[in-house]
């Protein structure tokens, strides 16, 4: 009984290290997989004007960057799409990941989640996935973010950068 | 002989005291492993999110919890807050199919068996037959669940396709008396009914 507890922990242990590596794998894979496109985009294409409330500049501090791994499909890749797109819904079905939403229509699905308690929220998933066109993955990361902050940070947001590298590449990669 | 007796009075302490460390640890995971197993399996009607013929919405407890972050100051706002803090689950299943629609019409019989729900009331019109059903709650204007059932749908489109059956779940600690103002913002299809269970 000792030594199947001991082992049931250890067992515990072996499947969160797996977890925690596939989310890596699934970066290290993207960057070799031409079906691929890993985009950071930094907070600093959006700017706050200068009569910004006080919440919404505290919530623009405490978002790191917008992270989106996007997967396209064209006639070759399907399969490598399918196994690409579980490999991500296997990470997202960690119990770290709690779910606000989820919607399913003609054959697209989106899936709502954050990191965090409903207080202060460390990261922000969007996953789409649709198997015509592809999946998108796309990640709030941040420290902290405050929900009542973020809503009044939506709301002072008007100027951004459309000029940004970042949006060049997400425009090409969609055509 | 003395050497190896102690040797294992030391394996056998340090076993003993990891496994009284552990057995918390131990509860705690099973816990953790075990309480997203039971919030999975409620629903009969999951199973049609993975339809293509069918349109499902589903809001979680975590997200009404937020929302009532969101909801701002003024008086009304916090009412709303309140009453969106008590909500556990939105579920809407739409399909344009008819054989789908004749499935749910009997996957909806089962879960008000199943749920022990009692009819609150029922509509029927031009535009389809409305069925309204609560599970009890604490008192009378409180409900465990609110539940509709909306079939034999006559031109009413969702994106171009003719809608035949409807089905919103709604279940938490639900203030019939309140819970039309929260549906009112969702835009929940068959609303309007919905609402009406409200004017008691």
């Amino acid at each position: 009984m000792k030594y199947l507890s001991i082992v049931f922990i250890m067992m515990m242990m072996l499947s969160c290290t797996t977890e925690e590596t596939t989310i890596q794998q699934l970066y290290v894979d993207s960057e070799t997989n031409d079906n691929y496109l890993m985009l950071d985009i930094p907070t600093s294409v959006v700017s706050l004007p200068d009569n910004a409330s006080d919440a919404s500049k505290e919530a623009y501090k405490s978002v790191k960057k917008v992270n989106l791994l996007a997967f396209k499909i064209n006639e070759t890749n399907k399969a490598d799409f399918k196994i690409e797109k579980t490999k991500v819904l296997k990470i997202l079905k960690n119990p770290n990941y709690i779910e606000m939403m989820r919607v399913n229509s003609k054959g697209t699905k989106v899936t709502a989640k954050y990191i965090g308690s409903e207080n202060s929220i460390d990261e922000l998933i969007l996953f789409a996935s649709d198997n015509e066109h592809g999946f998108g993955l796309a990640r709030v990361l941040g420290d902290n973010m405050k929900p009542e902050n973020m809503m009044a940070l939506l709301e002072d947001i008007k100027d951004i950068d459309k000029n940004s590298n970042v949006f060049k590449k997400l425009e090409d990669f969609l055509k | 002989m003395i050497y190896h007796v102690s040797i294992k009075t030391i394996i056998m302490k340090t076993i003993n005291k990891t496994y009284k460390m552990k057995t918390k640890q131990i509860m705690l995971m099973l816990l953790l492993v075990v309480t997203p197993l039971i919030s999975f399996s409620q629903s009969i009607f999951e199973k049609y999110e993975d339809l293509d013929d069918v349109t499902t919405v589903v809001v979680t407890k975590s997200a009404f919890r937020l929302m009532s972050k969101i909801g701002g100051d003024s008086k009304e706002a916090k009412e709303y807050i309140n009453n969106v803090k008590t909500l556990d689950n939105l579920a809407i299943y739409t399909t344009s199919n008819i054989g789908l629609a004749e499935k749910m019409k009997a996957d909806v019989k089962k879960h008000i068996k199943k749920e022990n729900l009692s009819e609150l009331f029922r509509v029927k019109d031009k535009k389809g037959n409305v069925k309204i059903y609560v599970r009890e709650g604490r008192d009378d204007d409180h409900v465990k669940e609110l539940f509709m059932f909306i079939e034999n749908i006559n031109n009413v489109k969702i994106k171009g396709e003719e809608t035949q059956a409807v089905i919103v779940s709604l279940t938490g600690d639900i203030d019939l008396k309140k819970v039309g103002g929260i549906i009112d913002k969702m835009n929940v299809p068959g609303g309007e009914h919905l609402k009406h269970a409200t004017k008691k």
